[in-house]
């Protein structure tokens, strides 16, 4: 028991200390994902290496020791380091990740290394050491997921935090060592550290003092932890600032950039009655705005405290013109009555998931109605007016879209920044002709100056700056974000930053293989399922943040809720009588399916606003704590079907779960959430998965295969015909027809069948075992070995790729004349790719054919529900199987002669024999589907008719498994 | 027959391995690469046109240690170029044992400002000048207002196609009397600026250097011919800031500084005041008893206001009170012409006259909304200093 308690202490304080600091580092180091995924990935890497070093004998009491002191002693060595090195300027994402790694490497050691050896200190359990601990170090996580978001995060400061693990740490093992003779000395010692620690952490001087450190000769008038980070009000001399995670968020000097946000946008109306303001308030802007006599403003922050601090620092004077809400804005929009002539949003730029949701094209539409008539919605994009980068033109694109998707008017006017207005009234580009700026005389914005400033040039330039072909920023595509991290990149040296990102990369895959090469199958499949479903968990959280605003408390108990997932996955036991193979397969099926739904059941709850939020909260909860169930599941039946030393298995499955994870947090929030967005995200991790049960499926041992029951035969064979029949059916008629046809050219179906072929191909290539001999193959084949499901994936994916030209080709004879089809059906548009990739797949064991092709899987029901053989003994058999080559033979000529796309080849043509074969419209044809349900009943009499009989790509193959079989005849002989 | 296998397997996993991911290049290419790049610009066309932009440089030196290399001489950083490579500035390359400058004609900006904005007070007050401008830079400020530009090399952000003589033409179209070299330092751009200007200075248009004058002494004196006005940009008054932040040397500065003042050019100094690092008023005081002693008491001098920009996000601005002191500290050291800019302040806007203490330009913003002067006095007939037709 002891051993667990560890376990749950481990979880408790690595969870802990890796969320402080974690927001210790999104506080001091710019907060983007980028950098959080960083840091992350580098904390799962550490200790996913720390795991593998289970030969390695370590003092226990050193690892306490490290346990005991390095997170006090590192947050304050961070914050040191901080102020005397980087204090004034930002640090690029190479020498966060450098700091990050040498930081974490300690504890993470420490962590890593501890996890196998408690499994190894606790295999009384057998069978479920691994698992046991496992379950234990997740309940310990999930036991400081909840108590830092509900209690630690809002009640102590990052020190105290850290010092309660410590403190248990410390006690327990004063404890342990109050066993020993050596008692009274040594209790005597631990005292004394645990009134140091206590002292040290506690005392409120020492955390204002280090945090203090970054903001040098300047007064720390207010120090907040909030949801959204640190919030530090200075005092410089008469200026006040605010600071959110160390960027500067207002101040109260009134500027160039002042004047330009308020006169910009509010002189565009002559009378401005009411006006919503998200973010950004500060006196010096609300000096300007309430120039405007007869306005009155709502001013919305959605971090409470940060809107707490705003309104205290807020004139007195101001104060009657301004109501102040503290709100997520999607949620205030949907209660709010308000109707309002101006909507500005002075927003921090899109540096994160969380922000960019303000920019999009959802969030407009919900402006739309609060607006008055001819009401402005206003934002301004950091950018030098000067020259505008292909980043920063980007940037303004997808958010200038995003507008013009919503709006009729849209205005992006010159200055400090880029400012753009969307209105379904006129806008005005003359600044200067406005009668405000004569009757308010602002201070810069003299009628001189604008009109120096606002040219036609400067805003033709702008408007040519605009990318026609530029994706709009959408909310589950965040391709603002994306486009500012470029930007934000594109101060650094970028080379220095790939090229540690590629190591780190490379040595996580170099790692993985190095396991994969322990157990390849069992290795792949855990490695893809953690970072599947780390990634999946990623895109829960990012989307419960876009759906339902930035709470930490809420995001905590997400995490929670993954966790719990994983205690419960490794804790109870899965019905013993499944094989651990099925169940391995069974939970990557799952992931594979939740992959799948994720991206409708986003859609469905991002058109569900009225949806209360608890509901979303349980819903992505439910979400997450499968995914951690299921994959804690799978280790588990992974961690039982290993046979070697408990220790090394331990280390094993803990370094790949790690490693994966890491590649996982790494490229998730780094790369491919912003480049290819949501939905694309949750397809790769579905082809991943796709790829593992490929992998599972091939490498099945080939003498072992399992008969099906005669029901599941029939069930096989009925459910492979209705849905045949379904979709012929649904091709035949021409009021329906259409939706297939549009669904089959459709760029995802493609994609989605590419990535099926690419992930058999590797699988193969992985899987391929030459020593099997070749004869025992043969008479092995076909077989089925028991992951049907694969097969079934397949089947219905392929085959309505497959059958639409059986029903709907424009030639009298389908797949023959793809290549000068003027009218490319699905097949014909895939076929370049499609059959040379089945023929290669053939070269193993002729796979395609028998394990992949839907057509292959439909007649293989037939087969095996009716019993049908493979030989007719007749003389009509004898010439049925001289006939593959015949039409082998005439689709190579045809091909030959009626060569792609050359029309005049097709020409010099007797014009008679071309146009025989042309139907000229896709209407179906009466004797291809006669042939179709003739072949289907030949199917009940003779083994696989259509594939020994009529394809060309079976009959291909079979000449090579022929050749293949000869050569082996004769390397024997 | 293991190793027979082995084969056997090899070739067939390299049959099928290849085979699979030439074909799935293939489909990717085709099916999904040909939307992706119908999304993007091309960004080989700025490359396409590099070499029509190169032009050897005017100060280089051959390099005995490498084969090809060769030394700029242009700024003090002295660069060591190997062939194929490129100095601190980004802009000039070696080639074979020459050094070509790679933003020649290729501007990456060219608008109009009013000449307040640069800021100049004393020269041409409120007309509007030509910016023009090409990527790259030979200082690294952390706090470069305009970095997009500075920190680029010119063949990333290059826009116009705008040789010297097409500069000049756009300066008459917009008819304004000067032609400023801008946003980046100059420098970058040396050969550029330089026949640009000696073209100009033939058609009678004046040529503003804004620059943080970091040059070598012929370069700068070569320049100086043609050039009316230059804005240096004095960072700081401590050798230990310009090691630190924008990474070069103090001394140079103040040798560019006092040059320009013998060789007549007119010269006016700004000061970022960065609170913590270029806000010590002992600093400042020094600096403007340098001032008042090597170019004398009539330089204007300008405070700036810092805004966080670049990488230097985590400072605050600079509060007003410290640019009223060191408003104060200068025109106690026995500046005539102080002024304070990028703030809303009363102070340090105005033109005054030294002798009879009266406004002789008054400002708002970098709008002159009063110009008193009279032939270059004032009408109590003191001389103001400056350029004023």
């Amino acid at each position: 028991m002891q051993a667990q308690l560890f376990a749950f202490l481990l979880g408790f304080i690595s969870l802990t200390y890796q969320l402080v600091i974690v927001r210790e580092f999104a506080s001091f180091y710019a907060s983007n994902e980028l950098i959080i995924g960083s840091i992350m990935a580098c904390w799962l890497l550490l200790t996913g290496i720390a795991s593998t070093c289970n030969k390695l004998r370590i003092n226990p009491l050193a690892l306490a020791f490290i346990l005991i002191f390095y997170p006090l002693s590192s947050l304050i060595a961070l914050r040191f380091l901080h102020a005397g090195f980087f204090a004034v300027l930002t640090i690029d994402p190479l020498t966060s990740l450098l700091l990050s790694l040498i930081t974490l490497l300690p504890f993470c050691f420490a962590v890593g290394y501890s996890l196998p050896q408690l499994v190894n200190a606790g295999k009384q359990f057998p069978n479920s050491s691994f698992s046991s601990i496992y379950a234990w170090d997740s309940l310990g996580s999930v036991g400081a997921c909840i108590c830092y978001s509900l209690l630690l995060a809002d009640w102590f400061s990052p020190l105290q935090i850290l010092s309660l693990g410590s403190i248990i740490i410390l006690l327990l093992s004063g404890a342990s060592f109050s066993k020993s003779a050596a008692y009274t000395p040594k209790a005597l010692s631990y005292f004394t550290l645990f009134i140091f620690i206590i002292i040290f952490a506690w005392s409120r001087n020492i955390e204002l003092f280090t945090t203090g450190l970054s903001y040098p000769q300047q007064d720390l008038q207010n120090v907040t932890f909030s949801q959204h980070g640190y919030i530090v009000q200075t005092k410089q001399q008469s200026t006040s600032s605010v600071f959110v995670n160390s960027q500067l968020l207002s101040t109260d000097s009134v500027s160039l950039e002042t004047e330009e946000q308020a006169h910009y946008i509010l002189a565009q109306r002559e009378q401005v009655k009411r006006m919503l303001l998200v973010s950004g308030g500060s006196n010096s802007l609300f000096t300007e705005l309430l120039k405007y006599p007869l306005l009155k403003i709502d001013y919305l922050e959605s971090d409470p405290d940060l809107a707490a601090i705003i309104q205290a620092t807020i004139s007195d004077k101001y104060k009657s013109r301004l109501t102040f809400y503290a709100e997520d804005p999607y949620k205030f929009l949907s209660h709010a009555t308000e109707q309002y002539d101006i909507i500005m949003l002075a927003l921090p730029t899109p540096s994160s998931f969380y922000i960019n949701r303000l920019y999009t094209t959802e969030f407009f539409s919900m402006l739309y109605p609060h607006l008055s008539a001819d009401g402005i919605v206003a934002l301004r994009l950091s950018a030098n007016i000067n020259y505008l980068t292909p980043e920063v033109s980007a940037l303004i694109s997808s958010i200038y879209k995003a507008l013009a998707e919503n709006f009729k008017n849209n205005l992006l006017l010159p200055g400090s920044h880029v400012y753009l207005l969307a209105s379904q009234g006129r806008l005005n580009p003359d600044i200067a002709a406005l009668p405000a700026i004569s009757a308010l005389k602002p201070f810069f914005l003299t009628p001189d100056y604008l009109r120096s400033i606002i040219t036609l040039e400067r805003l033709a330039d702008l408007q040519s700056a605009l990318l026609q072909n530029a994706p709009v920023n959408s909310n589950f595509s965040p391709v603002a974000y994306w486009h500012y991290a470029r930007i934000w990149l594109s101060q650094f040296s970028q080379s220095a930053w790939w090229y540690l990102f590629c190591a780190l990369l490379g040595g996580a895959l170099l790692a993985l293989a190095k396991l994969h090469t322990k157990s390849t199958v069992l290795a792949f499949s855990c490695s893809t399922t953690s970072f599947a479903c780390l990634g999946l968990s990623l895109l829960l959280l990012f989307s419960y943040q876009i759906l339902s605003g930035h709470s930490f408390a809420d995001l905590g108990l997400l995490f929670g809720a993954y966790l719990s997932g994983s205690f419960c996955g490794s804790y109870f036991q899965i019905n013993a009588t499944v094989t651990k193979r099925k169940q391995i397969l069974g939970a990557d099926a799952l992931v594979l399916l939740l992959s799948l739904l994720l991206p409708t059941i986003i859609f469905a709850l991002s058109r569900s606003y009225q949806l209360s939020s608890y509901y979303i909260l349980l819903i992505v909860a439910a979400l997450n704590f499968s995914l951690g169930a299921i994959q804690a599941w799978q280790l588990r039946a992974i961690s039982q079907t290993l046979s070697t030393d408990l220790r090394e298995a331990a280390s094993f499955i803990f370094a790949l779960d790690f490693l994966a994870a890491a590649l996982g947090a790494f490229s998730i929030s780094a790369l491919l959430l912003p480049l290819i967005g949501f939905k694309a995200c949750a397809y790769v991790f579905c082809s991943l998965k796709v790829l593992s049960l490929c992998v599972l499926y091939l490498s099945a041992p080939i003498n072992s295969p399992t008969e099906a029951s005669p029901k599941r035969k029939w069930l096989g064979l009925a459910f492979s015909l209705a849905v045949l029949a379904l979709l012929g059916a649904l091709l035949l008629s021409d009021s329906t027809y259409q939706y297939i046809n549009a669904f089959t050219l459709n760029p995802n179906y493609h994609l989605w069948l590419i990535a099926l072929m690419i992930a058999a191909i590797v699988a193969i290539v992985i899987t391929l075992d030459s020593s099997v001999e070749l004869e025992a193959q043969l008479t092995a084949l076909p077989r089925s070995n028991g992951l049907v499901i694969f097969r079934w994936l397949y089947f219905l994916s392929f085959l309505p790729a497959l059958i639409y030209p059986l029903f709907r080709c424009v030639f009298k004879i389908p797949f023959l004349f793809c290549h000068v089809c003027p009218q490319r059906c699905v097949f014909g548009h895939l076929r370049p790719y499609l059959i040379p990739w089945a023929l290669t797949i053939n070269l193993e064991r002729r796979k395609w054919c028998y394990n992949l092709c839907p057509l292959g899987t439909l007649q293989e029901c037939q087969a095996k529900a009716t019993k049908s053989q493979n030989y007719v003994h007749s003389v009509l058999g004898k010439f049925l199987d001289f006939l593959p080559y015949v039409i082998l033979a005439l689709t190579v000529v045809i091909y030959l002669v009626v060569w792609g796309g050359d029309k005049a080849a097709v020409n010099s043509l007797s014009s008679s024999w071309y146009e025989y074969f042309y139907a000229g419209s896709n209407d179906p044809q009466t004797l291809v589907i006669v042939s179709v349900i003739m072949l289907l009943i030949i199917g009940l009499f003779r083994r696989r008719s259509f594939c020994s009989l009529l394809c060309p790509a079976g009959a291909l193959s079979g000449l090579l498994l022929k050749m293949q079989r000869l050569m082996s005849h004769k390397r024997r002989g | 027959m293991s190793t027979d296998l082995g084969k056997r397997k090899f070739i067939k996993q390299l049959l099928i391995g290849g085979g699979g991911t030439v074909i799935g290049a293939a489909a990717v290419k085709n099916l999904l690469l040909s939307e992706l790049n119908a999304a993007h610009n091309d960004p080989s066309a700025a490359a396409a046109e590099l070499g029509k932009f190169a032009r050897e440089a005017k100060y280089y030196e051959p390099n005995k240690h490498g084969i090809g290399a060769v030394k700029c001489v242009l700024c003090p950083h002295g660069c060591d170029v190997d062939d194929g490579e490129r100095g601190r500035c980004r802009t000039r390359q070696a080639h074979h044992g020459r050094l070509y400058t790679m933003a020649y004609g290729n501007a990456c900006s060219a608008y109009v400002d009013p000449i307040e904005k640069k800021p100049l007070n004393h020269f041409l007050p409120g007309t509007n000048i030509l910016s023009i401008a090409t990527g790259g830079c030979n200082l690294r400020c952390p706090n470069c207002q305009n970095w997009e530009i500075s920190q680029s090399r010119p063949e990333d952000v290059a826009r116009y196609d705008l040789p010297p003589q097409k500069v000049i033409a756009l300066s008459r179209v917009k008819q304004v009397p000067s032609i400023a070299y801008t946003y980046s330092d100059p420098l970058a751009y040396y050969e550029y600026a330089y026949d640009t200007a000696a073209l100009a200075h033939e058609q009678g248009i004046k040529n503003v250097l804004v620059t943080a004058g970091y040059y070598n002494q012929e370069p700068l004196r070569d320049i100086s011919r043609y050039i009316d006005a230059v804005h240096v940009d004095l960072k700081s008054f401590s050798d230990y800031f310009y090691k630190e932040v924008p990474h070069a040397r103090l001394k140079p500065v103040l040798d560019t500084i006092v040059t320009l003042k013998s060789l007549g050019v007119w010269v006016e100094l700004i000061h970022l005041t960065i609170p913590t690092l270029s806000d010590d008023l002992k600093e400042i005081k020094d600096m403007c008893k340098w001032v008042v002693n090597a170019v004398g008491d009539d330089t204007p001098v300008h405070f700036s206001r810092f805004h966080p920009a670049h990488k230097m996000l985590q400072l605050p601005p600079t509060s007003a009170d410290t640019l009223v002191n060191a408003h104060d500290t200068a025109l106690a050291a026995g500046l005539h012409y102080v002024y304070i800019g990028n703030i809303l302040l009363d102070k340090g806007q105005h033109t005054y006259c030294p002798s009879c203490k009266q406004p002789v330009i008054e400002r708002r913003g970098y709008t002159v909304t009063a110009n008193r002067l009279q032939g270059g006095h004032c009408p109590c007939g003191n001389k103001i200093a400056g350029v004023w037709q």
